[in-house]
């Protein structure tokens, strides 16, 4: 009993939760060792920072046992009974670690310094913890305090810049969901749904997701950014194999707060923001702009270019002599009045009535007004966190209400996090991490496409402007009452992007709650045991009514309930053994892990609905013409998971671990899959030989690693299976009835299995000058075998592709950071972080059949076919550009060279590689990659006094986009009064980057054109102020901030067809915020 | 002791939990909300939704836009495509645009389409038939479900293997459902392909259902044989044909809808009075026409269509019933364009003022009445006037030309408001359409925007959707009808040189139109074939897929030696594909009648496009990316196009039995180790 006792009493809470298992784990180890008892006295003493601040939470313990305690607020501590012979230990995270022997002294007043290294810091590794310094992954972890000055709206924004080898996409939506990718693409994958992108491709290459120590199936917008301690990327094999089956993109475990010790703090934050346009592609503005296109359009179209005068030429640019020849074209002749020669010069380009009235009225307008906006952010915050001696608690509230540039389109969420650990008894903790969610994706946004729109056209009729009987708000998007709508906006086929929302209502939310609750055993002899249920509910609702009153619409009424369900739930057995012997040092793991998801979807929807519409959605029943679907999904995993680390001293750690996974969606012959890993570390630094290592050299680490790692992302449900594709017809028996019919769409595949991941990793930390120069170099090789590949097959078998395991892809690379520290003054410090990742992939294989293939010289030799289908090349990299070569524009004169390719001055020079006279599949080339190999950040960070300002910088260097802007021959001009303002080939403006109106693109209208699409962007501008302890001490707060930053503040870039990163829009925040903690 | 009992019960827990979660049952995935093979294709209502699939592949060539159907009579003598703002139409400047690499897969060309949707709906074919043996079938073999469905999918099979023969020529022949990644296809002589589509097709007229015992979308009986009628003349077995339809035309399932079967007094809506947003009546021509027999056969009210008489094989459609099969879209797809491009409908005196209101919403009269066309298939001079020209008459009796139910655009009127707002132009106001004023041209783009059209078979109410999209609803449309029988039967007598037969067999078309004139029977001896080929475009333009039926001719005429015009045709070698494509009846005729390519008409909107032919376009290239992903063979690409330079010989198919499932042809003759 007084042993137990004893140990509830020596229970260490260093502030840093991560670090509270391992310790426990020590303490048990070391009390069932402790023997008689020694001489003892108490010792006590103050813990203080370099600049006097004293340092609350520091652990101090006695050297080989768990015996200790924590300072307090004031960094005071107390510890009765210590041996004289023991050594105190002073440790706090992101501080140097102090050993002091306490031999005679009782008092110990002790002066911690930062240690820019951080090899005390605890690191998530997967189902456990590690200390930096014992790390032989890949493994970086990121503080969400050292971000904090540029108030990250979101987790990307707090992950874009912080880790080398980890690259965030972006999103431009209200909601900002974007991609995150860990080194590069693992895996390739067609476009299956042939619509030009790469979703699939970018959702197969997609990391593991890990919250909490627990997979995270959800959505990255219900992590509350605010909620985050800190976040970790495991990179390379070894590391990420403890995940197994879904770690081969590398695995994010992201950290929530914990309550520290000491009194409830609350924390209280409020940021407000703004969203404007950034680089966009202009079109032509009223006046003179739109009207030279319009001029220059239809002389090209009507091939007049060389005219010296055509009816489509303003009147007032007509030579005089010409006039009158002009006014007889356009049918007026001998008019005078500029009002009728202006409108049949209008009516050259078939202005629309309202056109016509506001061009001679003067008026014209940019749509961009009425599509984009300046969107509204607001961010509020608050925590309530601490820790008794038996309880921990951290409890958050989180509000964002956000809207993009794109007009009426928001999104707001509530979120909530509740974190509570109970020590209910001394060998048993209990608790509960939970989210919850709420989100709600607010009404129909307008659509945004502006390219096609009149200046002279507004989404009113003309009736509603300046007339004093119709309802002005002055206020966009609803401006004008919607019965003023117009119908189709001036053009083909505009329509009006204002219509259809304004007689839309939606409900479209979301609810997800997410509670992992746990035990966790301290057991003896080192065994802790932790066993984890987490379940996870996910409702969503698609509510959504058009109502009949829309002229457009004639179905009665249509209304539509749309709703998710998911339910899943995981459970993780966790047993830990950690044992010291000596110099050695035992960390075991191991994990059996069921999971089950379950999905279930239901749509109700109708039309033509009476005696009334009035119910919208909610009213489903009176619609005549219901239609009714459903889609259910339940897929399971379960793994068996054994790690061992293993450390020698201070300079030797050892990594193995194996994992075995079954996935449910896999052909059944081939369920289970396993996935061992080996690492290793070497601290040369502490070795004896480098006793005497120069000064400048502070820490040397070198690392190795190999493991195998699986994928199962971007598997469709049921993927090994035939599958028959569902739909309905008509037929006709004495009345109509309606007929299924089905088709087979997939052909089965039994055999389907995961897709494995072999990888290297060697890797040198350093650090210089006492980590004023840190950092670390990991120099990777992967390869990718069975491939999940979606086999493009002939046409000719009915089926477009199928899914098999076949193909191979080898990934180089290297990640590389440089932290410094450039002036540390007391109260000036400048600090930077240069990352640098360089990645290039290469298929070795794709179907493994060898056939015969023909050279140039007309031999045979066998090899494995390209996949020309998905532009996939057997020893090139996946994501090589395969297209025919232009090499300028034919100008006048070079008329004959052009009539060859059937091609006229104005068209883009083909390049005949092969010579033969004629542009096929043959002459298409390599030319670059569409994706970038090199991604780089380079951020200062820099403080003085309580200010503090900051500059991240972002590059994406040595890669092309496709537009097939630069060919200028849309079927949309002749029939549209208006389109992007871009470079276009014309015999008094000739040049070789653009082509004519109307160019002819030998390789087909939709054929692109690649151009350089490299990119710096300054990513973001943080300016903040700490309000000084003079004047926060009298009101009770211990800390105030107020900061501004700005997002996309600027892009140097060659690309001119909008933004280089989105190919359209990119928006730019401005964003204030203000912080409290008392 | 009890930190010991924790221990054994930690280890007992964590093997339970291992034993658990380690269960085979717990990873076996079942599927929830779709069905496979396995557990459909077991009974016959199985295997007929696979049939089912096949049948609406076909409906799916001829609803929205008239998809395949459209682009097939625009590779004819009878229409081109007239969307004048697609200048890389491999359908128009064929020489530059028809390759293998044009990736045009719309209305401006459907070669893409043709091959692909082609071979999935063999596929659904092939699945009824590899399958048709996993039910128990009370009687075995003799079934006779059993063998109405094996013969369905047989006809079915034919009539995709009958177009991608006279689109491709000698194409991959796959006659079952491929069950692994195959890549090793490579092409079959057409004519091998022809042999056992009629094996397959003699057991389909044997076994498959009459009209009358089926609903009505599903093909009969009396269909297989106007298709295997076609086959056998392929194979210049004229009086099998003949035979076939004296069977069609007299087994009693489907006779001529004639002007005694109209109600007295009966109206017919050829185009919109009332504006369907408000009801109002639109002002000009008054579409409310009396009805005769050719505009009440093909009066899209209600159900008329499915239950007429003449109906063999019709698609079903209708509005508001689901709505899964979408918009026919036949006059946006035929019509002229009145609304858009600012090179359309111009209004008097000058042609520079826009003539037709082209709003897209409630208040366009003009839409609302004619449609919205799109000029997407402009008739030829022979189709629009020469046909109608008969012995030296304008024949407007011809209830098939008669004013109404054909449009002329001097029936739309100019009713953009605009013109009531100048003094020039507000005497036009309400005026009819016209093509000239004093001499001045007023309609630049003629091709697309002014043209006449027998719009009594392609209007159809929109109730659908967007109302401003008055561009043809749902409806039913014929795919083969009686006319079409007598037609085939009258080609195959002509053929056998029964110029009296011939001749009655175009008559009773004729006379059913209430034309003006008959054929004589030495019309017929002298035109020949050109006299069915023009009653064909009288009686089924919009209705036929032209452009098969002149290659199918080509076959015949240079497998017979018969000349036409004094031309005669024949087949050096084996190759009929390489043959018809240096030389065929399909260019001479096609150059022959349609003005566009002969004369190489140019576009007014893209000055330097003009329509051009080459013999090598009898048949159509085969969009390559559809071809390289064949790695394991040379699968050929159609002769004369880029690529097909590499051509390996055609294998030659050995015929296999009807009535059980197909081996692969391929491995049938060893072609495969």
């Amino acid at each position: 009993m007084r042993m137990k006792k004893k140990t509830s009493q020596s229970f260490l809470f260093n502030g840093r939760v991560m670090l509270m298992s391992k310790l426990i784990l020590v303490g048990i180890f070391l009390i069932s060792q402790l023997g008689a008892f020694a001489q003892t006295k108490q010792v006590s003493g103050n813990v203080t920072e370099t600049g006097g601040q004293p340092l609350p939470g520091v652990t101090v313990i006695i050297k080989g046992t768990v015996t200790g305690t924590i300072t307090d607020v004031d960094g005071n501590f107390s510890i009765p009974g210590v041996q004289e012979n023991a050594i105190l230990v002073f440790s706090f995270v992101g501080m140097r670690t102090i050993e002091m022997p306490v031999a005679n002294q009782t008092v110990f007043n002790v002066t911690m310094e930062t240690d820019a290294i951080g090899l005390d810091e605890v690191v998530a590794i997967g189902y456990g913890t590690a200390r930096k310094k014992d790390l032989t992954g890949s493994v970086v972890n990121v503080s969400a305090e050292d971000l904090e000055n540029y108030q990250p709206a979101n987790v990307q924004e707090l992950l874009r810049s912080a880790v080398p080898g980890l690259q965030v996409g972006y999103s431009t939506s209200a909601k900002n969901t974007p991609e995150f990718f860990v080194r590069g693409d693992n895996t390739i994958k067609s476009d299956r749904d042939n619509d030009g992108d790469t979703e699939e491709e970018r959702e197969a290459n997609r990391p593991l997701v890990v919250l909490d120590g627990v997979i995270f199936n959800g959505d990255i917008a219900e992590i509350n950014v605010n909620d985050i301690e800190s976040v970790d990327v495991l990179k390379d094999a070894s590391a990420a194999s403890i995940y197994g089956s879904r770690a081969s993109n590398g695995v994010i475990v992201f950290t929530t707060k914990k309550g520290k010790l000491g009194k409830p703090v609350v924390r209280a934050s409020a940021k407000l923001g703004m969203v404007t346009g950034a680089k966009r592609i202009q079109t032509f503005k009223a006046g003179d702009e739109v009207m030279g296109w319009l001029t220059d359009m239809n002389e090209a179209i009507n091939g007049l270019y060389t005219n010296p005068w055509t009816k489509y030429e303003k009147f007032d640019n007509v030579p005089s002599e010409f006039r009158s020849d002009w006014l007889d074209a356009n049918g007026i002749p001998g008019e005078t009045d500029p009002a009728k020669i202006t409108t049949a010069w209008l009516d050259n380009f078939s202005f629309e009535t309202n056109e016509k009235e506001n061009y001679l009225a003067g008026k014209g307008y940019d749509w961009q007004d009425f599509l984009f906006h300046t969107g509204k952010r607001e961010d509020y915050d608050i925590s309530v966190s601490g820790r008794t001696e038996r309880v921990s608690y951290y409890w958050s509230l989180g509000y964002i209400n956000s809207e993009s540039v794109q007009m009426n389109e928001s999104y707001a969420s509530l979120t909530s996090r509740l974190n509570l650990d109970v020590k209910v008894a001394d060998w048993l903790n209990m608790g509960i991490n939970s989210n919850f969610t709420f989100q709600d994706e607010g009404d129909e946004p307008i659509g945004s496409n502006y390219r096609t729109a009149s200046p002279y056209d507004t989404p009113w009729e003309n009736e509603a402007w300046d007339n004093p009987d119709v309802e002005d708000t002055g206020k966009y998007p609803w401006r004008f009452p919607r019965e003023y709508l117009k119908q189709a906006g001036a053009g083909s086929n505009r329509g009006n992007p204002y219509l259809n929302p304004a007689y839309i209502t939606r409900l479209y939310t979301r609810y997800r709650i997410f509670p992992t609750m746990y035990a966790k055993l301290t057991l003896p002899y080192g065994f802790t045991f932790t066993s984890n249920m987490t379940t996870r509910l996910d409702f969503r609702k698609r509510f959504y009514y058009e109502d009949s009153a829309n002229p457009a619409w004639s179905h009665g009424g249509f209304a539509r309930r749309e709703h998710d369900e998911g339910f899943e739930w995981q459970s993780d057995n966790i047993l830990n053994w950690n044992k010291e012997f000596g110099e050695h040092r035992f960390d075991v793991t191991g994990l059996v892990n069921a999971e089950k998801n379950q999905m279930w979807y239901t749509r109700a929807q109708g039309s033509s609905y009476s005696p009334t519409e009035a119910l919208g959605y909610h009213g489903l029943a009176f619609a005549l013409v219901p239609q009714v679907s459903s889609s259910d999904e339940v897929i399971t995993r379960n793994a068996l998971m054994g790690r061992i680390n293993y450390a020698y001293g201070n300079r030797y750690n050892l990594s193995a671990s194996f994992r075995r996974d079954g996935y449910s969606r896999f052909g059944v012959d081939n369920v289970y899959a396993t996935f061992p890993s080996v690492s290793a570390a070497w601290t040369i630094t502490n070795e004896g030989f480098m006793a005497d290592h120069p000064a400048w050299l502070e820490f040397l680490k070198l690392r190795a690693s190999w493991g195998v790692n699986g994928n199962s992302s971007g598997l469709g449900a049921y993927a090994a299976y035939a599958t028959l594709s569902n739909n309905r017809y008509l037929n006709y028996d004495g009345g109509y009835f309606v007929a299924p019919y089905l088709y087979i769409d997939r052909m089965a595949n039994p055999a389907l299995a995961w897709e494995k991941n072999q990888a290297y990793n060697f890797a040198l930390d350093y650090g210089f000058w006492q980590g004023r120069l840190r950092g670390s170099l990991d120099v990777y090789s992967s390869r990718t075998t069975d491939l999940l590949l979606d086999k493009r097959l002939p046409i000719v078998t009915g089926f477009s592709s199928i899914t098999t395991n076949v193909g191979e892809l080898k990934n180089i690379g290297f990640d590389l950071s440089v932290n410094t520290i450039n002036v540390q003054t007391s109260d000036f410090v400048w600090t930077s972080q240069f990352n640098v990742s360089y990645n290039k992939n290469e298929i070795v294989s794709l179907t493994g059949e060898l056939v015969d293939v023909v050279d140039e010289n007309g031999n045979v030799t066998r090899k494995e076919p390209d996949d020309l289908s998905n532009g996939w090349f057997i020893g090139e990299n996946k994501d090589v550009i395969w297209e025919f070569e232009t090499e300028g524009v034919y100008q006048v004169g070079e008329e004959d060279e052009a009539a060859e390719f059937g091609l006229y001055p104005g068209d883009f020079r083909y390049i005949d590689q092969n010579g033969d006279g004629v542009i096929n599949i043959d002459d298409k080339v390599f030319q670059g990659l569409s994706k970038n190999p090199w991604y780089m950040t380079f951020r200062n960070d820099v403080e003085y006094k309580g200010f503090d300002f900051g500059v991240i910088l972002l590059a994406k260097l040595g890669y092309k986009g496709s537009s097939i802007e630069p060919f200028n021959n849309r079927q949309e001009y002749i029939k549209n009064h208006n389109w992007y303002n871009i470079p276009y080939w014309t015999p008094q403006n000739a040049r070789n980057d653009a082509a004519r109106i109307n160019s002819i693109n030998l390789g087909g209208i939709s054929t692109p054109m690649w151009l350089p699409r490299s990119y710096v962007r300054i990513q973001n501008l943080a300016l903040g102020y700490n309000l000084p302890e003079s004047i926060l001490e009298p009101i009770k707060v211990s800390r105030a901030r107020v900061a501004f930053n700005i997002d996309n503040v600027a892009v140097f870039t060659k690309w001119i067809y909008g933004d280089p990163e989105s190919m359209e829009e990119m928006p730019r925040t401005y964003s204030f915020s203000v912080d409290f903690s008392f | 002791m009890k930190k010991r009992n924790n221990i054994s019960g930690l280890v007992i827990l964590f093997l339970l939990a291992c034993t658990l979660s380690c269960n085979e049952d717990f990873l076996l995935e079942k599927p929830l909300s779709s069905l496979s093979p396995e557990n459909t294709f077991i009974d016959a209502g199985g295997l007929q939704t696979a049939l089912d699939a096949s049948i609406k592949g076909l409906f799916n060539q001829w609803n929205g836009d008239t998809r395949e159907m459209m682009f097939n009579s625009n590779m004819s003598e009878a229409t081109v495509y007239g969307g004048t703002d697609k200048p890389d139409a491999p359908t128009v400047d064929m020489k530059t645009y028809a390759t293998p690499i044009n990736s045009r897969d719309n209305d401006a060309g459907r070669m893409l389409s043709v091959y692909r949707e082609g071979y999935y709906q063999i596929k659904n074919a092939n699945t009824v038939i590899d399958y048709i043996d996993i039910p128990v079938w009370v009687g075995g073999d003799n079934d006779p479900e059993r063998n109405h469905l094996l013969g369905s999918a047989y006809f079915m099979r034919a009539l995709w293997y009958m177009q991608l023969t006279m689109g491709f020529g000698n194409v991959a022949f796959p006659l079952n459902v491929v069950s692994e990644a195959t890549q090793d296809f490579k092409a079959f002589h057409m004519q091998g392909i022809w042999d056992q589509m009629i094996t397959d097709l003699e057991y389909a007229v044997q076994h498959m259902k009459k009209k009358s015992q089926l609903p009505i979308g599903q093909p009969p009986v009396d269909a297989a044989k106007v298709l295997l009628a076609k086959y056998y003349m392929l194979n210049t077995k004229f009086a099998e044909a003949e035979a076939l339809m004296d069977q069609v035309i007299n087994d009693g399932e489907s006779r001529l809808f004639t002007d005694a079967d109209v109600p007295n007094g009966a109206t017919v809506l050829v185009g919109g009075n009332q504006n369907p947003y408000n009801g109002e009546v639109i002002p000009g021509f008054d579409c409310e026409q009396p009805a005769d027999a050719i505009n009440y056969l093909h009066m899209a009210l209600g159900s008329q269509r499915a239950k007429n008489p003449e109906g063999i094989w019709t698609i079903v459609n209708a509005p508001f019933i689901d709505g899964k099969q979408g918009r026919a879209q036949r006059v946006r797809a035929w019509g002229p364009n009145l609304y858009s491009t600012n090179k359309g409908v111009k209004a008097p005196p000058t042609g520079t003022a826009t003539g037709i209101d082209i709003r897209q919403s409630s208040v366009t009269k003009q839409m609302m009445k004619w449609g919205r066309g799109q000029g997407f298939t402009r008739p030829t001079n022979y189709s629009q006037y020469e046909i109608w020209n008969f012995k030296g008459k304008w024949d407007t009796q011809d209830y098939r030309h008669k004013r109404g139910n054909w449009f002329d655009m001097d029936m739309a009127i100019y009713d953009h408001p605009d013109l009531k707002k100048n003094d020039a132009t507000k005497e036009f106001y309400h005026e009819p359409v016209r093509l000239y004023h004093e001499g001045t041209l007023l309609c630049e783009d003629s091709i697309r925007c002014y043209y006449g059209y027998p719009i009594y078979k392609f209007w159809a109410i929109n109730e659908d959707g967007e109302l401003r999209r008055q561009d043809g609803g749902e409806t039913d449309m014929y795919i083969i009808r009686e006319a079409e029988a007598y037609l085939v039967r009258a080609e195959a007598r002509v053929w056998q040189e029964k110029w009296q037969g011939a001749t009655d067999d175009i008559n009773v078309i004729r006379q059913r139109a209430n034309a003006i004139d008959m054929y004589s029977t030495s019309d017929v001896q002298s035109e020949g074939i050109g006299a069915v080929l023009d009653e064909r475009n009288r009686e089924l333009y919009g209705e036929e897929y032209r452009h098969d039926e002149l290659v199918r001719m080509s076959v015949i005429f240079a497998k017979t030696g018969k000349s036409y015009k004094g031309k005669t045709y024949s087949i050096s070698g084996t190759d009929i594909e390489e043959s018809l494509s240096s030389k065929s009846f399909f260019y001479d005729r096609v150059i022959e009648k349609n003005n566009f390519f002969r004369d190489e008409i140019a576009w007014t909107t893209y000055a330097t496009t003009k329509y051009t032919l080459d013999p090598k376009h009898i048949f159509w290239p085969v969009y390559e990316p559809y071809l390289v992903g064949n790695v394991g063979a040379k699968l050929n690409q159609t002769t004369g196009y880029d690529g097909s330079q590499d051509n390996i010989e055609p294998l030659l198919h050995v015929v296999q039995p009807a009535g059980k499932p197909n081996f692969d042809p391929q491995d049938a003759i060893g072609d495969r180790k």
